[in-house]
């Protein structure tokens, strides 16, 4: 097993070595490979060892562990340049930002709405990592954000290794020319990566996690640049110097979310009957609320799908929700990393438990494709929240600015 | 307070009667770990003796067990994140309640692991379990065989040949057995019928949680 920039507890080699490995030690006043305070437990080696509750799932870490490494430099990073892209003026620009970002080894935030095609914006600046020897990694707390950002980079770079890591991927523990990962595989990566993107760097646990923002920059190496992706960036992101994109790639403006208050249960059907023709998203502010709304539009003749963060079939659902048109129930797991051909929104009870970036996001859902660059998005709510009408007032914002 | 299980933040309710007491469960988490039912021998909800109690009484093998817990969902969650991934401290959940379990016997024997076995897991639960009890834990007993027990069918527990011996002189002692999870009952039976040979008096057995 190639080690080089990795690290693992020494319990999980599986094969003889033939090079000097370097120790490292496990768990000392914190985890060596997390970083959280360790717990105190009983252990085998007869004493009372501190282990690693945090990470556990990767491997238990006691006190009488060791991580190794290899301590050898990587290899040469394989030059390679991307597919024929036709990018915006706008777009354009924005690649121009963050190539000239990569060259000068800073940070950089990227502001741009959803469906603004952050993916193809990102192929020159790639292409210029790896032609000046830099190791590329895009990562982003989400696993299906992975998977699909994986097949448009698979599409634009044919030459370079490229690796896809989430939680039971197959590429576990390599290292490409270009790393695609979900920000929690990177804990066993150290000091391997020059070009950083965080693509949704304000999604959840990301976000809130410090743990995860230390994997991250455990896994830069010194001078390495970072870029930032987000259409709904926090105010501490915004401290970083900014690009900003407010226009979509297919030039028509986002669609603005009309409130209805108060509702009730016919409003929503007939909402849902107006747009019997099309899929339909309805999101609801807990995962009790799914159950509640599928027996409400079974008891009107309304088949629904509905899907949360714990179901084992997600995929699986949502996939087959691309090709019907159905009704889709979810929470807010579904906010991002979505491309839906022709969908239309309601947020129901959206004054409750929606912040502004979820709402936003929910929105931008809408109208991505440039076949149907327009779509409805409503918000059913019984209360006014702040929430709804801050996103509202982004949304019209950036749109102003986009056609300014 | 977070909970031990879920990780969720909570609210300990503080009274009077556990001032004294950590809390490490959340309320929600709590409320799911079940109270062992009626049955004499194995603690089986239904009837004052289960059926499979009743045959073990005949062939003569009986064993009064006495488990904390029914084995529901939220024990096997439980038994995940404690056997399998090794979070030992996790066992602290359950402190209050081994504390409680009246100990009269001489010895505390927990059901060993085989040598495999604890090289793969790097710690034997049972023994854990049993050093939380009031008493003194002796390792009476070592096992030979590799194969969990998990993946074997009833049948195929009861035709398997006993894996135990005693390595510890039991004779006129009073033991009690400790393991984690009571399912046919096979594994404490085996273990007790050595100990019985070997001259031991009285045996009877706790575990955490009972299989329904």
């Amino acid at each position: 097993m190639d080690l080089r920039g990795r690290v693992i507890p020494a319990y999980q080699l599986d094969e003889p070595i033939d090079y000097p490995i370097k120790r490292l030690p496990a768990v000392t006043w914190r985890c060596q490979r997390c970083g959280q305070l360790p717990t105190r437990g009983p252990c085998t080696c007869g004493k009372r060892c501190y282990y690693c509750r945090h990470c556990l799932v990767f491997g238990k870490l006691r006190t009488c562990d060791y991580l190794v490494t290899d301590p050898r430099p990587l290899e040469p990073v394989q030059a390679d340049h991307h597919a024929e892209l036709n990018l915006t003026v706008d777009q354009q620009r924005i690649a121009r930002a963050i190539v000239k970002t990569i060259d000068q080894k800073k940070r950089l935030l990227v502001h741009a709405v959803c469906g603004a095609g952050k993916t193809p914006m990102l192929f020159p600046g790639i292409e210029r990592a790896l032609c000046t020897q830099k190791r590329v990694l895009i990562t982003t707390p989400r696993a299906d954000v992975v998977r699909e950002l994986t097949v448009h980079v698979k599409g634009a770079f044919r030459q370079t290794t490229i690796v896809s890591l989430f939680g039971g991927s197959a590429d576990r523990l390599q290292l490409g020319d270009i790393t695609i990962s979900t920000t929690h595989q990177l804990i066993h990566y150290r000091a391997c990566f020059d070009v950083v993107f965080i693509d949704e760097v304000d999604a959840f646990p990301y976000h809130a996690d410090r743990t995860l923002h230390r994997y991250v920059r455990q896994a830069m190496r010194t001078g390495a640049s970072l870029i930032l992706l987000s259409a709904t960036p926090s105010l501490r992101n915004k401290l970083l110097p900014t690009v900003r994109l407010m226009r979509r790639y297919h030039g028509f403006p986002l669609p603005v979310p009309r409130l209805q208050i108060p509702y009730t249960e016919t409003d929503v059907l007939d909402w849902l009957a107006t747009h019997s023709t099309k899929p339909r998203l309805v999101f609801v502010p807990k995962v009790d609320d799914l159950k509640v709304w599928q027996d409400v539009f079974r008891q009107h003749q309304l088949k629904s799908e509905t899907v949360h963060a714990a179901d084992p079939d997600r995929i699986t659902k949502v996939g087959q929700f691309r090709q019907t048109t159905g009704i889709l129930l979810t929470t807010t797991i579904l906010e991002r990393g979505v491309t839906l051909v022709d969908v239309q929104v309601a947020v129901l009870d959206a004054d409750q438990a929606f912040s502004v970036a979820a709402l936003i996001q929910i929105s931008g859902r809408v109208g991505r494709s440039a076949d149907f660059p327009e779509g409805e998005v409503v918000f059913f709510a019984n209360d006014r929240s702040d929430a709804m009408y801050q996103a509202i007032h982004q949304i019209k914002q950036a749109n102003r600015e986009g056609f300014r | 307070m977070k909970c031990r299980l879920c990780g969720q933040a909570f609210l300990p309710s503080w009274s009077l009667s556990n001032v004294w007491t950590r809390q490490t469960l959340c309320p929600t988490c709590k409320i799911e770990f079940v109270k062992r039912g009626e049955c004499a021998d194995c603690g089986k909800p239904g009837h004052a003796l289960c059926a499979d109690c009743q045959q073990w009484r005949k062939q003569g093998q009986t064993l009064v067990t006495h488990p904390l817990f029914l084995y529901h969902p939220q024990a096997k969650a439980f038994m995940k994140q404690y056997k399998f991934l090794g979070d030992t401290a996790l066992l602290e959940v359950f402190k209050t309640e081994l504390k409680k379990v009246k100990v009269k016997q001489d010895w505390i024997v927990p059901i060993p692991l085989s040598p495999e076995r604890l090289a793969e897991r790097r710690f034997n639960q049972a023994e854990w379990i049993a050093r939380m009890l009031r008493g003194r834990v002796h390792l009476a007993l070592e096992r030979t065989d590799g194969v969990a027990l998990s993946h074997l069918s009833r049948r195929q527990r009861y035709e398997r040949t006993n894996p135990f011996h005693v390595i510890q002189p039991v004779g006129g002692k009073n033991i009690l057995l400790v393991d984690d999870v009571y399912t046919t009952g096979i594994t404490l039976r085996q273990a007790a019928s050595r100990l019985r040979e070997a001259g031991a008096k009285e045996i009877s057995a706790v575990t955490l949680f009972r299989s329904v």
